[in-house]
């Protein structure tokens, strides 16, 4: 067999895959080294150095609008609102609670129903048709106000996260504690990711309790699940809750 | 695989150790590579499937759960997954799979040569009866009857317990005969 794996692929590939945990090892300890910068202006750590010490929402990519949290029960299509002025991608976490397919026009995540262990197909649905030479995908632009394909087995509870923003992969910023808040991307799952608290203010949620930790009760038209704490941009300061088991209408 | 101990070597990896990453890759890459070539019988296709599998186990590392303290049925499933649906599974990964070089040297001839030698020449019906499956039969079926799993440890990679695992079985195998499909199946899950 081992003659037939083109070795000069095979080479590239693992030189390629071998990068990534460093890759991922240098974003930590960027992190760290903001956590550790204080009052120095720059720290070398790895040949990294520290960053200036702005507010983790500061550094962080802003959704442009609110994002919408929907949950349903088999194939769907949700309608979102009109995409604000600059919206160039729609950011989408898809959560499969049950079922093997779970789907989105960007990809999918199969595999056969785990009790407590949900399914998340992540996704960037471009909005124009403007080449991104970022995004390797070259979806067709969607129109989110005619809805959004969620592509599961009938009967899967799902719940989708979305949010509009101005590029592919948004930038995520540590906070002091080490949890990074901001929008998902492909490189990066934050620890706390956007969302509106039912009183109206904006801040932030913990994305494992909206997704893969989630473990809400299923009904018959999506999900319940208690309300999350919203927190302010310090991470830890709560500032109202967020009703996550609105049904898809 | 057999002096290193894998589910320490996956730690490692998953803690940002890029050497442990390889290391993996090293010791699967060729199982994970004639599982979808079996599947697609095509090399660079097969080529893309192996590095669309091993990119996601990096992409989905969170969740991963190793089987025996191994991820290569993790690898096999996800694999098997991509070839039965490579438009999608592997659009994400279209443009990194185009730059990657590939060698011209082999030749057709020597292709399908290499090809018979490893004995992938899968019954037609055996594939096509795979293809038709839901997709944790499907799974289960590879698993067992391409790359001889016992059926505990299918049932495991995937999420199924053993007893679920062995009734799936037998209604596939009463499946199977009815189609025709040949008997070649005694496999590793009867033990």
């Amino acid at each position: 067999m081992n003659q037939t794996l083109d070795p000069v692929f095979a080479s590239a590939l693992r030189r390629h895959l071998v990068a990534l945990p460093v890759e991922r090892a240098g974003r930590a300890r960027r992190r760290l080294a903001v956590v550790c910068g204080a009052g120095i202006t720059a720290v070398a750590l790895g040949g990294v150095a520290a960053a200036t010490l702005r507010p983790a929402a500061e550094l962080a990519t802003p959704p442009l609008a609110a994002p919408v949290i929907v949950n349903g029960v088999g194939p769907a299509s949700v309608v979102l609102p009109k995409a604000p002025r600059g919206a160039t991608y729609v950011r989408i976490e898809l959560a499969c609670y049950d079922g093997d397919r779970c789907a989105t026009p960007g990809g999918s995540v199969d595999g056969p129903n785990r009790p407590g262990f949900a399914k998340v197909q992540r996704d960037a649905l471009p909005l124009t048709a403007t080449p991104d030479p970022a995004n390797a995908q070259q979806l067709a632009p969607a129109d989110p106000t005619e809805g959004i394909p969620v592509d599961v087995d009938p009967g899967t509870h799902w719940r989708l996260y979305a949010v509009y923003t101005d590029r592919l992969n948004p930038t995520s910023a540590p906070l002091d504690d080490g949890r990074v808040l901001g929008i998902p991307s492909d490189q990066e799952v934050p620890d706390l990711v956007p969302a509106l608290a039912t009183n109206g203010k904006r801040g932030w949620i913990d994305y494992q309790l909206l997704t893969h930790r989630a473990e809400p009760t299923l009904t018959e038209n999506g999900t319940s699940q208690a309300p999350l704490p919203v927190y302010a941009d310090d991470g830890t300061t709560v500032i109202g809750s967020a009703e996550v088991s609105e049904s898809n209408r | 695989m057999t002096s290193l101990d894998e589910a320490a070597t996956w730690r490692k990896a998953v803690a940002g150790d890029g050497d442990a990453f390889g290391l993996l890759f090293d010791a699967h890459q060729h199982r994970v590579y004639r599982h979808a070539l079996r599947m697609l019988r095509d090399r660079h296709d097969a080529e893309d499937v192996l590095a669309a599998t091993f990119l996601e186990l990096w992409r989905r590392r969170d969740a991963v759960r190793p089987v025996d303290g191994s991820v290569l049925p993790w690898l096999l499933v996800t694999a098997g997954n991509l070839s039965l649906n490579q438009a999608r599974g592997l659009r994400r990964y279209r443009a990194f799979l185009q730059r990657l070089p590939r060698s011209e040297e082999l030749a057709a001839a020597a292709e399908t040569q290499a090809l018979a030698q490893v004995g992938l020449d899968v019954d037609p019906a055996l594939l096509a009866a795979i293809t038709s499956l839901n997709a944790t039969d499907r799974q289960l079926l590879s698993l067992v009857a391409l790359e001889d799993y016992p059926l505990r440890v299918a049932a495991e990679a995937l999420g199924l317990s053993e007893q679920a695992a062995r009734s799936r079985w037998q209604r596939l195998r009463r499946r199977l005969a009815q189609q025709h499909t040949p008997d070649s199946l005694t496999f590793a899950a009867e033990h």
